[in-house]
Formats: C-alpha cells, sequence, structure tokens
C-alpha cells in the first residue's frame, strides 16, 4: 500500500481484518505480503477465529514447545469446509463416559474441547 | 467539566476546535491532559495530521462522544433498543469511510495511529479490508498500485502454494 508508506504493524493489522482465504491471495501480491502473511500467529488467530472451536491438541503442543504450523491446519480445515461430498457431521457431546481415548480423536477436537472445558483437563 | 474545550492544530496551521470528552478519544491527547501539559489557551500541535484528515478525526471522535453519552443515558435500555443503536453507529460508520476516496484512508489510517485513537484503526483497517476482500491478487496490485516484484519462479511457486484459495 505504496502511494503511502504505512507501518507494518498497521499492515498487519489489516492483513488481520482479512478473511484467510483472502490473506492466502493476498500474499501472491508481492513479496512483501508474502512475508507478512507467511506470520504464523496470524494464521493461529485464523483457525481460532473459525467456526471450528477447540484446537486444544494443537495448543498443548505448542505449550510444550512444539512447532505447529497454523496455516497448514487452516487449509486443512478449508477444505474439509470446501468439500462437495457431504461430510459427517461434527458432534458435540459432554458425555464424560467416551474415555481418554476420545480426547485424542483428531477429527472431534471440537468435542474434546468442549469435555475439557466442562470437566477441566 | 466535560465541556471544556480544547484547541488542535494541524500540519499545514488550520485550527480546530473540540470538546474535552470529543479528544480524549485520543489516547495521546488523552494522557497530554492528564499530565496536564494542555494549556487552554494554546492549540495543542499535531505535527503529523493536516487539516483536512484532522476534520475527519474530529468528525468521528466527536460522533462516537455523542453515542457514549447515549450509552449512561440509556443503561437500562432493551436489547432492541441496543441493537438499534448499533446499527445506527454502524451505518453512520459506513457512510462515513464511504465518502472517502483510498488514499484518504490511508492517510486517516496513519493520523489515527499517530494519535492513538484505537476504535478509528479498527474502522479503517476493516474498510480497507474489506476493499481487498474476495479479489484476485491482479486487482489488488491494480487497487493499491503495487508492483509485483516476484520473479516467475517465485511468482509460481506462490500461487501453487496458495492454489487452494483461487477455487
Amino acid at each position: 500500500m505504496p502511494q503511502i508508506h504505512i507501518p507494518t504493524e498497521l499492515k498487519m493489522k489489516i492483513l488481520e481484518s482479512l478473511p484467510g482465504v483472502d490473506i492466502a491471495r493476498v500474499s501472491c501480491v508481492c513479496s512483501e505480503y508474502r512475508d507478512l502473511a507467511s506470520d504464523n500467529s496470524l494464521w493461529k488467530q485464523k483457525c481460532l477465529d473459525s467456526q471450528f472451536q477447540g484446537f486444544v491438541i494443537e495448543e498443548e503442543a505448542e505449550l510444550r514447545g512444539d512447532l505447529v504450523d497454523w496455516k497448514a491446519k487452516f487449509v486443512e480445515l478449508w477444505r474439509q469446509m470446501n468439500t462437495k461430498e457431504p461430510r459427517k457431521k461434527r458432534t458435540v457431546s459432554c458425555n464424560p463416559n467416551f474415555g481418554d481415548a476420545f480426547f485424542h480423536a483428531r477429527r472431534d477436537r471440537g468435542s474434546a474441547a468442549c469435555l475439557r472445558r466442562s470437566f477441566g483437563s | 467539566m466535560s465541556s471544556n474545550m480544547i484547541m488542535l492544530k494541524s500540519s499545514d496551521g488550520a485550527s480546530f476546535e473540540i470538546e474535552e470528552a470529543a479528544a480524549r478519544k485520543s489516547k495521546i491527547i488523552a494522557n497530554m491532559i492528564e499530565v496536564e501539559c494542555v494549556d487552554e489557551d494554546k492549540a495543542i500541535p499535531l505535527q503529523n495530521v493536516t487539516g483536512n484528515i484532522l476534520a475527519l478525526v474530529i468528525e468521528y471522535c466527536n460522533k462516537h462522544i455523542v453515542d457514549d453519552d447515549d450509552d449512561v443515558a440509556t443503561e437500562e435500555a432493551s436489547e432492541e433498543e441496543e441493537e438499534a443503536k448499533k446499527k445506527k453507529v454502524d451505518d453512520w460508520e459506513a457512510e462515513f469511510m464511504n465518502s472517502m476516496s483510498l488514499e484518504t484512508m490511508f492517510e486517516l489510517l496513519l493520523a489515527a495511529n499517530y494519535l492513538n485513537i484505537k476504535s478509528l484503526i479498527d474502522l479503517v483497517c476493516q474498510t480497507i479490508a474489506n476493499n481487498i476482500k474476495d479479489k484476485t491478487p491482479e486487482e489488488v496490485r491494480k487497487i493499491f498500485s503495487i508492483e509485483n516484484d516476484f520473479t516467475p519462479e517465485e511468482e509460481e511457486e506462490i500461487r501453487k502454494e496458495n492454489a487452494w484459495a483461487f477455487g
């Protein structure tokens, strides 16, 4: 946004105000935007803002010091949302009898988050 | 008490009188008032803001100070009333932003940043983002006069990486 020079923090703020799919498109505009749009925390925010709730597994991995590729995560979710074939409904249940294995079910992050919120972790 | 008037002076020498309560929307000016840097007879010089942009900033602050007063007066307003009021503010903001060119928007953003008016920064960033939304990279380059500085190889790579977004 070149005719007027604006500081990087404001450019980031504009990117933050965009949906993830538009951030991906903007990254193809020029090298500056490609670099700004590769910010991992920007994509983390887009994941957390999305209608999928509960990134418990990813957030715990981050707390352990593991690197989470949030953009890859976002793209995965975006693809799930936009596939043409009917998807399995993501059930959200707060039944505590599901057992520990349930916490690690990748497809059911939402439910795991729900359980953890209800019963603590 | 809140009807104290403050003078602001733009970089190009234009003076504006503004209610203290409205001027306090700017954290910078609010801080100046707190530490009593503001001399009632003297205008606060704003070296990074031109008169035409400062007029927009003041219009925004005045509008929002009125809204804040309303909030206090109708604390027990029903949800419907709250919603109607919020819609009124949203409509005003949409019209306010609609009235200016992209270049003015960027200048307003810089001024809001300099004066530290968070809600105005948010509003302008969101409006600029709305101008980018659903556009192709080529369209974005054109709108914002951005030069494509990728090598053909780089461009191919980044387009491939983000092919999912061009469905």
